[in-house]
Formats: structure tokens, C-alpha cells, sequence
């Protein structure tokens, strides 16, 4: 053995304590880094995983109104493996005496045939009966309620309306509700219309505020009442830019005032104030 | 055996630019036994640097035993120091784990001067020779100052370099050691090594062939003289 080697070892026996700190120091780091990359890879893969298992949809097309129909047209095309229609409304929901969350209610058709962008029930009730609604699991923080709660949501018109929470899915595909500060929340089809939102069978609760929105309050209206397209820009005008008065007042003839009253007492809701001032 | 021509070191300092050595002119032969005399800071060490090949001038060319070693790059220079110069430190700088004997052979060791079977027995009679051969297989730590420089000694000949250089020898050791130690150079230059040591040691004169004085980073030339011997 050389001189430089017997230098090395005779060092390091010299400082065995520190050379044994050293080497577990060196280990621990090595086995920590190895820790976190294949904590990383599992993580990675794990998540692409539970992504890809609910069926992700591929695109997402953002229709006024939406029908059996149009959803076969859609799957005419040979390229499109599956289509599934489903209802996406902004509001607000109550976290507190004074305190509002964004809400985004998902609205479901058939909970029992979910086949694109899935969702897994977790606890409580599955499907959600009318008036309830089911919270994606890491909203409960967000809209600081539990299973069971009767929650306030507010519609675009600001109606306020009881929902009562009946159980949490985890729904993957979405953006973490903590991080985005938003609440989802999923419901069936009748919860949809009893919070006023749908008029035969468009969502209606349009709030005419900019070009794109006006132009589709115009064409819902247009098919609604059946009217042309001047016709239908005056009457917009005349309820003030508020498409559900509009289509009251298109459809029943009344005045404004009369409109408002109408839906105040049905909740916003389009086709009970059309019923109340029909009797 | 050593020239240098028109060596200039400037150092840059937070200060500005300080000259450790201005236009130094130098030749020494081989075999000649010489002296640098200086006070701190005058540049005697800056200068035996040099002849190491330890720093580089900032202009000027050093030539040493026939190699122009400015122009070296620095893989081939610590190369060619192993080979040619032996250097000798203030405080012997022996590796404190490793005894006597193997603190000479470390340098045969990096530079395979020798047959590895040879270097153990060459580096006994190095000890022999500067009269330590006694306490081969002691640490250093074990043996007195003299002792520790005898050791040095014997390590910076280990790979028989034609230059042998030494940054105050004495400077660590009592007056009997110290002229024991200087007695030891001047046997080296006798048998043909050339030993340039920088000390400020004023006693140096009865041993030495040349004493150059160095002043500010300049040879004074007026107390640089020449000793006849």
C-alpha cells in the first residue's frame, strides 16, 4: 500500500467519529433524494392514473341550450368515442353571516350513467334527490359546511335559495376547489329548473351585460316566445337587459312591473311565473 | 542553473496595486548555495515562489534548470516541481498521521520516482543522512523542532531535485539547531544540489556562497555581494 492511501485510511480513523457522522450524513442524503424522486415518479404516475380513470373529456363544447338531439349530431362524427351533456352554472353560495363563495354547480342528468369526466361518490347520499347537493370533497373547507347542512345559494338574478348538502364525491378532474377558492357543487336536473334556471329547455337565467351574452339572451329569447330578432331586441330593452323578465313579458304580454312581481313570488323561477299570470 | 529576467509580481489589493518584486534581474549556477536576505514584506518569499513554480510573474521569465517554467501550464508545472524542487517551510508542514519515513516516501509516492520496492530503503537513508535516521517510525508529533526541519529536509530531497529551496528554515528553531540545520545545506550545495533559502537570520554569511538583500521588491545592489569561498 502507498503512502498516500495509508494517509487516507489512518485520517480517517484518526476522526472515526467524524467520519462516521459523514457517512451517515452522506447516506441519509442519498436515501432522502431517492425518497423524494421516487415519491415523485409514484405521485406522477398515481395521479395520471386516477386522471385518466374517470374518462377525461377531451373537449369541451359551451352550448346555449343543450339536447338529446344535438348530442347525437355530436356523435355522428366517427372521431368522438363518446359525448355526454352536462349543465355548468355560476353562483354564489353562503359560507357565512355575511360571507359568499363562487359556486359552480354541475348539473347532472343520470347519476347512474356517468361515462365522461367521472365523479366518485364518497360519502352520503349518491344520487343527490331534488333540492340537495352533493359538494366536491375539498369544497367542505371552502364552503365551511358538512353533510346534512341546509347551504343558501344565490342565482345570477339574486334569488336566494336553500339547498341541503347530502354527500361528497371526489370529482379529479377538477382544479383544487382550496386553491381556486371556489365551491363545486353537483346536482340532478330537477334541483336545476326548481332554482330557475331553465325555460323549456334552455338555461334562461341570462343576465344580458356585454355583446356575447346579449346576442344569446337574443337567440334564446327569439325561440322561447317565437318572435324575430327585432322584436326580440326591444323586448330585452323594455325588461332592461334581463332576459327572464323578458321572456315573461314576451310570453305573457304583461308589463314590467307585473313581470317582477311574478317571478318574485316564484322564485325566479321563469315557467311558474309564466303559469301564475296565464290563471 | 537559474535565471531570471526582468521579473515584475504585482499583486492586486482592495488598496490598489502593491509590487512584490520590481524588474528583478537574477542568475544563480548550479550548485551555488545562496542566501535572500530581506525584512517581512520586503518579497523574499514572493521571490522563492517564483523559483518553485508556485506563483507565476506578472511579467518577466523564470527559467530553472533549463525549463522556462512562466510558459507552463499548470498540470505540467506541479509535474515538474515534484520532480526538481524541494522545498523547506518556516514550520516543516509534515503530515502529523503519517511517521518519519512515510513523510519522505509521500513524495516518491505521487511522483513514482522510484521503484516502489526502493522507495522505503531510499527513504531510511535520506533519514540517515540528516542524522534522524533513529526515529523512522515516530510521528511527528514526537520529535523535537530540529528534529521535525532534519525530517523536512530529508522529504524535500526525496525525489533528488537538482533545486533545493527553504522559506526560513530556522526560523522556528534555537541557535544551536538552527546552525546544525544551516551546516546541512551547505553539505547539500557541497555535493552539487543548489539551495537558495530565505531567511533574515543575519549569521548566514559563514555558510553561504551569495547573499543577494532584497529591498522593496528590488536587489539592493550595493550589499549584494559575493563571498569567496
Amino acid at each position: 500500500m502507498t503512502v498516500p492511501w495509508r494517509k487516507a485510511i489512518r485520517d480517517f480513523w484518526h476522526e472515526r467519529a467524524r467520519t462516521v457522522l459523514v457517512v451517515l450524513a452522506i447516506a441519509l442524503g442519498i436515501s432522502a433524494f431517492a425518497a423524494v424522486m421516487s415519491s415523485y415518479a409514484i405521485l406522477t404516475r398515481e395521479l395520471d392514473l386516477g386522471y385518466l380513470a374517470t374518462n377525461p373529456a377531451s373537449a369541451v363544447l359551451r352550448l346555449d341550450s343543450i339536447d338529446d338531439e344535438t348530442v347525437k349530431a355530436i356523435l355522428q362524427n366517427p372521431e368522438v368515442s363518446d359525448a355526454e351533456p352536462r349543465r355548468t352554472i355560476r353562483g354564489q353560495i353562503k359560507a357565512g353571516p355575511v360571507q359568499w363563495r363562487n359556486l359552480m354547480l354541475f348539473v347532472v342528468q343520470d347519476y347512474g350513467n356517468i361515462r365522461v369526466s367521472t365523479l366518485v361518490p364518497e360519502r352520503g347520499a349518491w344520487p343527490p334527490a331534488n333540492g340537495e347537493i352533493l359538494i366536491e370533497r375539498d369544497a367542505f373547507q371552502v364552503a365551511k359546511a358538512n353533510i346534512g347542512d341546509a347551504v343558501t345559494v344565490k342565482t345570477v338574478n339574486g334569488v336566494e335559495q336553500p339547498l341541503v348538502i347530502s354527500g361528497s364525491v371526489h370529482d379529479v378532474g377538477q382544479a383544487q376547489a382550496r386553491m381556486e377558492n371556489i365551491v363545486y357543487g353537483y346536482i340532478n336536473l330537477a334541483t336545476l329548473v326548481q332554482l330557475g334556471y331553465v325555460t323549456g329547455n334552455r338555461m334562461t337565467n341570462v343576465q344580458t351585460r356585454n355583446t356575447k351574452l346579449r346576442a344569446r339572451g337574443l337567440r334564446i329569447l327569439m325561440a322561447e316566445a317565437g318572435i324575430d330578432e327585432e322584436r326580440a331586441n326591444i323586448g330585452i330593452d323594455l325588461a332592461g337587459g334581463d332576459l327572464p323578465l323578458a321572456i315573461v313579458m314576451a310570453k305573457t304580454g304583461c308589463e314590467l312591473n307585473e313581470a317582477k312581481q311574478a317571478l318574485n313570488s316564484s322564485s325566479g323561477v321563469v315557467t311558474k311565473a309564466i303559469e301564475a299570470l296565464q290563471k | 542553473m537559474i535565471n531570471l529576467k526582468a521579473v515584475s509580481k504585482t499583486y492586486e489589493t482592495p488598496a490598489g496595486k502593491f509590487a512584490a518584486l520590481k524588474n528583478i534581474d537574477l542568475e544563480i549556477r548550479s550548485g551555488e548555495f545562496v542566501g535572500v536576505v530581506g525584512k517581512s514584506g520586503s518579497g523574499k518569499s514572493t521571490l522563492l515562489n517564483m523559483l518553485a513554480g508556485i506563483d507565476r510573474p506578472s511579467s518577466g521569465a523564470v527559467a530553472v534548470a533549463g525549463t522556462e517554467i512562466h510558459a507552463l501550464p499548470e498540470n505540467k508545472l506541479a509535474v515538474w516541481r515534484g520532480r526538481n524542487v524541494g522545498f523547506v517551510f518556516q514550520f516543516f508542514q509534515l503530515l502529523p498521521t503519517l511517521t518519519a519515513v512515510e513523510n519522505v516516501m509521500l513524495p516518491m509516492d505521487f511522483c513514482k520516482t522510484f521503484p516502489l520496492r526502493e522507495r522505503r530503503k531510499r527513504a531510511l537513508a535520506l533519514l540517515e543522512r540528516v542524522e534522524v535516521g533513529a526515529h523512522a517510525d515516530k510521528l511527528p508529533a514526537t520529535l523535537s523542532g530540529g528534529e521535525q526541519q532534519r525530517v523536512a529536509i530529508a522529504r524535500a530531497l526525496a525525489n533528488d531535485p537538482p533545486l533545493v529551496l527553504a522559506d526560513e528554515p530556522t526560523g522556528n528553531l534555537d541557535s544551536v539547531t538552527a546552525t546544525s540545520i544551516l551546516d546541512l545545506f551547505r553539505r547539500m550545495a557541497n555535493q552539487g544540489t543548489t539551495v537558495v533559502i530565505a531567511t533574515h537570520e543575519a549569521d548566514i554569511a559563514r555558510v553561504i556562497d551569495r547573499r543577494i538583500e532584497i529591498w522593496d521588491g528590488q536587489i539592493h545592489p550595493k550589499i549584494t555581494q559575493m563571498f569567496s569561498r
